[in-house]
């Protein structure tokens, strides 16, 4: 039951950790948390799995369609609902509003559509959900494959920042006015960077679907332990979002063999409160020193 | 008469007017929502007020419980209407929050509805009775829990259909008297259908000297439920209970049975007939589970179904709402709410809430299309125990089931 559990916990961990990523592509060059994140994630599920089982797609290129479709969605996003009001005001906070409203619009129309009834989604060839014969032990070849792709996401996203448009977008992220004067476009950044984000949400989303099944309510049920997550791994720390995101896991997972049942949520949120008493900026991260 | 989540700490850029700037955006989208008719404007008609979900994430999946009105309205309308005159229903948004119900119910009395029909769902129906028990309105929620069969606390609520109470006895016989077992491990969600659902299921068994060897309560965004089960197996279980609503319960239930090979007998309310399940669980699951489910929309090998529920099956079906949930159409509390309301009125000969109050409560054995219906003062409850019954998932995906009915178990 212990190796079971500690499988749970690092599935589970693993998709946290995914969503808390795919927050962080986000907000390191725009300073923006994108509340509609989660959406994002479940319309990248929803619409991978329309792909496959209605219109019969091979699963590599309904994973190609909704990263390019959820993408170009992210990319609207950022040019009706957050580049307007970066304009006004760099420092503002009209954005919390703004993709709050993109969230409730998308939750209005996918409600008028969709059925909370999930679809069920099969595990890409040759991966499958069947738990592997193992004496005494569960663990499918997809739970495999799921947690070691979540560690090379993490740290190809990691050289991305690495890399020449990597270095503008933490240009970016540290002075947006010093980076234009430097020949950086910050509008550009921010729309690639919303590209990205939307992208690995449609990523992460279809990872998702086969373990959880593609339903609109996967992005309420991952949002909040995505946002805990890359909130005590430290925001914009992605090594410290994975990290997170398997703490959160586990302790989601023990919490449910040890303790009384329907305080799993509360232990989860409290591990998060302990985190950020004792280190504020998150577990891979410090407070930053602001002259104000 | 007798009818029968500290901001600054974690950026450094979110700040509390900020957050109180999204809290109250989200407060006055609520501004937004609008009360519509559905059906013909006429200024000599009998406005009946429906609450529902017509946004949000509720939407289509409580859409096929509004089928009964249109076929209801249709058939009302064409025998005269009531009192002569047409039936008009008037419909307001709650954005699929139930939150927004004391504001909807408010839109609608102020359009004129004479009676009130839904929301759907158990804690929509009970935020929208704190405001139709004060405003004495007849009313017709959605909801299943037992607290809405209460006449004393909703005086003028009725509950058309069944509640977990029904449910938790027809499971608890079953697992007693006909599956024999004694060993019963439950599976709950956290949410006001579980813990109903739970304490409805264990008062049952304890008329039949079972106390449950395991009570596992998940949370609705669990992402993986075999801890819990293997938990309950490791009690010794061999009866599973579980009270969920969305199929992705009994979805995650079944991959938990499946990884753990570990075949019990399983029950629970009538979300288990969900087509969702039924095309995706595991057979060897499939074959060992039962679902609560009104007598009357059951059969057996000697026993067939009702030519008059068979008649109204195949016009629901024909709905593009009723696809995925034929079942929750077929047995919409307000299609024989709206039937009863006209038979009352039409004898009252008056639209007068407290004369339909007095003649509801005094309701027996009406011939409705779910069973047959009864109102005390004291219980709002339309049905009794013994017209819920357990019925396969299997049966299905026989064509007899025309995706309403399903074989007794």
């Amino acid at each position: 039951m212990w190796f079971d559990t500690v499988v749970t916990g690092l599935t589970a961990g693993s998709l946290y950790g995914l969503i808390a990523v795919g927050f962080n592509i986000l907000y390191r060059p725009t300073r923006v948390f994108n509340f509609a994140q989660g959406d994002l994630v479940m319309l990248g599920s929803m619409g991978g799995a329309i792909l496959l089982t209605q219109m019969k797609l091979p699963w590599w290129v309904a994973l190609v369609v909704a990263i390019l479709a959820i993408a170009a969605l992210a990319v609207l996003e950022e040019r009706v609902a957050v580049a307007p009001v970066l304009r006004q005001s760099s420092h503002g906070h009209a954005w919390i509003i703004t993709t709050l409203a993109v969230t409730m619009i998308i939750v209005n129309i996918v409600g008028k559509i969709w059925g909370p009834d999930p679809i069920v989604v099969p595990a890409p060839a040759p991966f499958s959900t069947d738990m592997l014969p193992f004496n005494g032990v569960s663990i499918s070849s997809y739970q495999i494959a799921l947690i070691i792709l979540t560690l090379l996401l993490v740290i190809a996203v990691e050289r991305l920042y690495g890399t020449l448009w990597g270095k503008a977008a933490m240009a970016v992220a540290e002075d947006r006015d010093a980076a234009l004067l430097r020949g950086i476009d910050p509008n550009a950044i921010s729309r690639w960077s919303f590209a990205l984000g939307g992208g690995f949400a449609a990523l992460t989303g279809m990872l998702a679907a086969p373990i959880l099944n593609a339903s609109t309510l996967l992005g309420a049920m991952l949002l909040l332990k995505g946002f805990a997550s890359a909130a005590i791994g430290g925001l914009g720390s992605n090594q410290g979002a994975l990290m997170a995101g398997y703490l959160i896991g586990l302790v989601e997972a023990f919490s449910a063999l040890w303790l009384s049942p329907g305080y799993h949520n509360g232990v989860m949120l409290a591990v998060v409160l302990v985190v950020l008493l004792v280190r504020p900026g998150g577990l891979f991260n410090s407070l930053e020193a602001r002259t104000v | 008469m007798s009818i029968q989540n500290r901001s600054s700490s974690l950026s450094g850029n979110l700040t509390r007017r900020s957050v109180l700037y999204g809290a109250s955006a989200l407060t006055g989208s609520s501004l937004m929502s609008a009360v519509g008719s559905a059906f013909a404007q006429n200024t000599d008609t009998i406005k009946i007020g429906s609450a529902r979900a017509l946004t949000g994430l509720v939407a289509s999946s409580f859409a096929p419980l509004y089928v009964g009105v249109k076929i209801a309205v249709e058939e009302i309308n064409a025998a005269g209407g009531i009192l002569g005159r047409k039936v008009e229903i008037i419909e307001a948004d709650d954005e699929s929050s139930p939150a927004k119900e004391p504001a909807v119910v408010r839109k609608l009395l102020d359009s004129g509805a004479q009676a009130i029909l839904g929301p759907v769902g158990s804690s929509h129906t009970l935020a929208a009775v704190a405001s139709t028990t004060p405003a004495k309105i007849i009313h017709a929620g959605g909801g299943w829990t037992e607290e809405l069969a209460d006449g004393k606390k909703y005086p003028y609520q009725y509950q058309f259909t069944y509640n977990t109470s029904h449910q938790g006895e027809a499971i608890a016989e079953h697992i007693a008297e006909k599956l024999k077992l004694k060993k019963v491990g439950l599976l709950l969600e956290n949410s006001a259908l579980g813990e109903s659902g739970g304490i409805a299921t264990r008062r049952s068994l304890k008329k039949y000297g079972i106390e449950p060897v395991a009570v596992e309560t998940y949370p609705l965004n669990a992402t993986d439920l075999k801890v819990y089960l293997n938990k309950i197996r490791a009690a010794g279980a061999d009866a599973l209970v579980i009270w969920n609503s969305p199929a992705q319960g009994i979805l995650l239930t079944a991959a938990g049975l499946q990884a753990m090979k570990w075949y019990p007998a399983l029950l629970g309310g009538n979300s288990m007939f969900s087509n969702v399940v039924l095309e995706n669980a595991d057979p060897e699951i499939l074959k060992n589970a039962s679902g609560t489910l009104l007598k009357v929309f059951t059969y057996t090998q000697n026993e067939n179904i009702g030519g008059r529920q068979v008649a109204h099956a195949k016009r629901v079906i024909n709905f593009p709402e009723s696809k995925q949930w034929e079942i929750n159409a077929a047995i919409s509390p307000f299609y024989d709410f709206l039937h009863l309301l006209k038979v009352v009125v039409d004898a009252e000969k008056k639209f007068d809430s407290e004369r339909v109050k007095a003649a509801f409560d005094a309701v027996k054995n009406y011939n409705g299309m779910i069973g047959r219906i009864s109102f005390t003062p004291e219980n709002h409850c339309a049905l009794t125990g013994d017209q819920m019954v357990m019925a396969t998932l299997l049966s299905g995906k026989d064509p007899k089931s025309m995706h309403v009915f399903r074989e007794r178990a």
